[in-house]
């Protein structure tokens, strides 16, 4: 993917969250966004996701500036695939239905076409056997890897993934990172939020270092992340490694 | 079944019938000091009006309940719009209504609006006081419903590109409605027993028969009595179910 982001601002009643945010690579496959609790990270992937309208600045992905308009967002979100922090999937639908809905009603996927590729989603990511479960009877990876299968069913341009192992434990993260790494494997294209840097390091081309709502450092990962070029980062990573 | 769940459900059995033969008892003693005469007898030419009575209460209550449904859900809807006058006229609606007693209603609704309006038969003027009355709290339900969805889930609903009305439709009432089953069957029974105050603007439900046979027979209780055993009957297979959709959704949440 090609993104190119130009002084983003964003403020929720009076509190500025993104600061004339300005960032850009030219064809990267992973970028990962990085920085404290707070720093305006979330708030970028939901305005990246086109959830969420900036207030003002541009952004370009693959060229193509990204309009405000609801009717417009809507058009692009349907390019894409989004994975929250948790409560992806609704409640009273079967992992199975969860997967349909958005096929069937958004993309016009007929039942057939979209069982045979709902059943290669679940196989490919070992789920077949819990496809009729509703999310209450299924773990908090298995979820999220419904999720992801979810995210990817239409086969968009680019996943957005956020945070999408916060909420688990570290045996189910794993379950849900190293199927993050299949994909970077398989050459999705995808930005994720994260707090493991560690797993950072493994699936990243690119690295946004966000402080107080603004591009503190980025670029190529290995450079970044191996060599940091600020106090602030070096002192963030060392933190992190910490844990 | 194990032994155990056997074991108490014969427990849970006989605590019901003891409880109810208590009640029983007291009623029964109540009865005894009160050296009544029972005339069922006289009661006898009038069971057709009885009866006549129990199905205009059972054709009244669910007309009442359909619409009173659809009041119900366009007004929780209204209260969710971005318009604001629409959406105090949605509120005013629902605390008035819910604050005035239905006796007033019937009398202002029966007396003053549909006679302004030309509303001449008093059946679908019944119907409608009764839905409006009802579906002032099925509109409260059906909004605590809605509002019990994340505002997580609405989001993603969002981000796999569904439509403001595919939302609702897919995500936000199914989710709701089964929610909000329980507390809509309580309101239905309730409504059932509210039919009952329609008597004083003279629509032949089965209390109002059961006042005239009453007066006719001069058996108060021969006449009442059995009137409570109809509403039992109407209410009580509807508080069951109800009951059943609560245990259901408490399993499975």
């Amino acid at each position: 993917m090609k993104l190119e982001l130009e002084s983003l601002n964003k403020s929720f009643s009076g509190q500025a969250v993104l600061k004339d945010l300005g960032y850009s690579c030219d064809s990267c496959q992973s970028l990962v966004l990085l920085g404290a609790s707070g720093c305006g990270k979330s708030t970028l992937l939901r305005i990246l996701a086109g959830l969420l309208p900036a207030d003002t600045g541009y952004i370009r992905f693959n060229g193509e500036v990204l309009s405000p308009a609801e009717n417009t967002l809507r058009e692009y979100r349907k390019k894409l695939g989004i994975v929250f922090q948790s409560s992806n999937l609704f409640p009273h639908l079967s992992a199975y239905d969860n997967l349909l809905l958005p096929l069937e009603k958004v993309h016009g996927y007929t039942k057939e076409r979209a069982r045979s590729r709902i059943d290669s989603l679940l196989k490919h990511f070992q789920l077949g056997a819990h496809a009729y479960k509703k999310p209450g009877q299924l773990s908090g990876g298995q979820r999220q890897r419904i999720a992801i299968a979810r995210a990817l069913a239409h086969e968009p341009g680019l996943l957005l993934l956020d945070e999408p192992t916060s909420a688990l434990d570290p045996e189910m993260a794993a379950e849900v990172l190293n199927t993050i790494e299949e994909l970077k494997k398989e050459g999705t294209d995808f930005i994720l939020v994260t707090h493991q840097i560690p797993f950072a390091r493994r699936v990243a081309d690119q690295v946004l270092f966000l402080n107080n709502g603004g591009n503190h450092e980025s670029g190529p990962a290995s450079s970044v992340l191996g060599n940091p070029g600020t106090p602030l980062l070096k002192e963030f990573l060392q933190r992190h490694f910490d844990y | 079944m194990s032994s155990s769940d056997k074991h108490s459900r014969t427990l849970h059995l006989l605590s019901f019938l003891s409880a109810l033969s208590f009640l029983g008892l007291l009623l029964y003693l109540a009865f005894l000091q009160l050296h009544m005469e029972w005339n069922w007898q006289s009661l006898l030419p009038y069971w057709p009006k009885f009866l006549q009575g129990l199905w205009v209460t059972i054709w009244v209550s669910a007309a009442a309940m359909i619409l009173s449904l659809a009041i119900g859900l366009i007004t929780a809807l209204i209260r969710r719009q971005p318009f604001l006058p629409l959406r105090y006229l949605s509120l005013i609606y629902t605390e008035v209504i819910r604050g005035t007693p239905l006796l007033v209603q019937i009398l202002i609704f029966f007396y003053v609006v549909a006679d302004a309006a030309g509303l001449q038969n008093r059946y679908i003027a019944g119907i409608l006081i009764l839905s409006l009355f009802s579906g002032a709290y099925l509109s409260e339900i059906i909004r605590a419903g809605i509002e019990s969805i994340s505002a997580s889930q609405i989001e993603s609903a969002r981000a796999i590109g569904l439509t403001p009305l595919q939302i609702y439709r897919h995500v936000v009432f199914p989710q709701a409605l089964r929610q909000s089953l329980p507390a809509m069957a309580g309101q239905f029974a309730s409504l059932i027993k509210d039919s009952s105050l329609l008597s004083i603007i003279s629509i032949s439900e089965i209390t109002l028969n059961a006042q005239e046979i009453n007066s006719f027979t001069y058996s108060t209780l021969e006449s009442y009595l059995p009137l409570a055993a109809a509403y039992l009957l109407l209410t009580l297979p509807i508080m069951w179910w109800s009951r059943t959709l609560e245990k259901q959704f408490s399993y499975e949440t």
